[in-house]
């Protein structure tokens, strides 16, 4: 594997910039987050995190990049169950299990903070802030996963793809990746494709599609949703099981 | 393991697979443009029309046509007539 070590407190902004749009955390309950965020290293893309049937050692957050969780079906067909983004935590209580069940590889070269088994713990147990934040992280995880099963149970290449691109963009927003409705989209139609149970030359036409309607452009490199509205509208995009709400502190202490 | 272009045809219309995808040999290949008609035709029969006429062309990365499959020869229709 690819990487050097260094420590950045900086990199933490885009974790808790994601725990931030639920909780109000105070400034010691930041301070003791980026605390725990010592090991961080530099992956290229390509990099394996961890490997399905590994023993879990680290909680990985990934602080730059973009990373998959998958698995392989015995024809060498690759499916993608999860895009990590940065400000993604993988996963809180992983090490609990004997061995992983899937893989997590970079997509993208990556900066991931490396977090032995226990140290956000240590911090959760005596933050209870914190630690609702951390499960919420969870929660989100689960709810996205869902999503996506209705991505492939019920919506079509369109709808689907459309949704995916909704939520993309909603989930890099809440953590400073866009520019209004542009942002780097370094998914390839392969990579889409493995994500929604198509092909990559289907994924192909339906970008075009949705290019020649008017919902999506590319520029530099860029994706550029340029009628945001009509996409959701068009895709059945709710964003509200990204679940960006402040959590009620007072409901939950009590 | 070498990179292929699938190209969707569709009469004189091409899309043009922008960036390919790493295959281990022909026999993959032939594989992989079946499989990839088949879903187009599984999608567009949910739409309710389905466009025989389309094919796949694989394209090396010297630009060499080296597999083609007609939408024709994907599928076997059977009439109970």
């Amino acid at each position: 594997m690819n990487s050097e070590r260094t420590t950045h407190c900086g990199d933490a902004e885009a974790f808790l910039g994601r725990l931030r749009a639920c909780v109000q955390l105070s400034s010691d309950d930041e301070h003791a987050l980026t605390d725990v965020i010592r090991d961080v290293r530099r992956l290229s893309a390509g990099t394996h995190l961890i490997r399905k049937g590994d023993r879990p050692h680290d909680v990985h957050i990934l602080l730059e990049g973009w990373a998959a969780r998958y698995d392989v079906v015995p024809n060498g067909g690759r499916s993608i169950t999860a895009f990590l983004l940065p400000g993604d935590l993988l996963d809180q209580h992983v090490t609990v299990l004997g061995e992983m069940d899937h893989s997590i590889v970079t997509l993208t070269d990556a900066s991931v903070a490396f977090l032995p088994n226990g140290r956000l713990e240590s911090v959760a147990v005596r933050r209870p802030v914190v630690a609702s934040a951390l499960w919420w992280s969870t929660l989100v995880d689960q709810a996205v996963l869902r999503a996506w099963l209705v991505n492939i149970g019920r919506r079509d290449a369109f709808e689907a793809i459309g949704h995916l691109l909704c939520e993309l963009h909603a989930r890099l927003a809440k953590v400073g990746f866009t520019i209004n409705t542009d942002f780097e989209l370094p998914l390839t139609q392969e990579e889409i494709a493995d994500a929604l149970g198509l092909t990559p030359t289907h994924v192909n036409r339906t970008l075009k599609r949705l290019r020649e309607e008017g919902y999506i452009t590319l520029r530099h490199n860029m994706l550029v949703i340029l009628d945001i509205a009509s996409l959701k509208a068009a895709a059945g995009f709710d964003a509200s099981y990204l679940h960006s709400k402040p959590v009620d502190l007072m409901r939950l202490m009590a | 393991m070498q990179t292929y272009y699938f190209h969707l045809r569709d009469g004189t219309d091409v899309l043009l697979d922008p960036v390919g995808r790493l295959l281990p040999s022909l026999s993959a290949v032939a594989g992989a443009a079946l499989f990839e008609a088949r879903a187009i035709i599984s999608a567009d029969a949910k739409g309710g029309e389905i466009s025989l006429g389309q094919s796949i062309d694989v394209e090396d990365e010297s630009g060499a046509l080296v597999h083609s499959i007609a939408f024709v020869d994907a599928v076997r229709i059977k009439s109970s007539r």
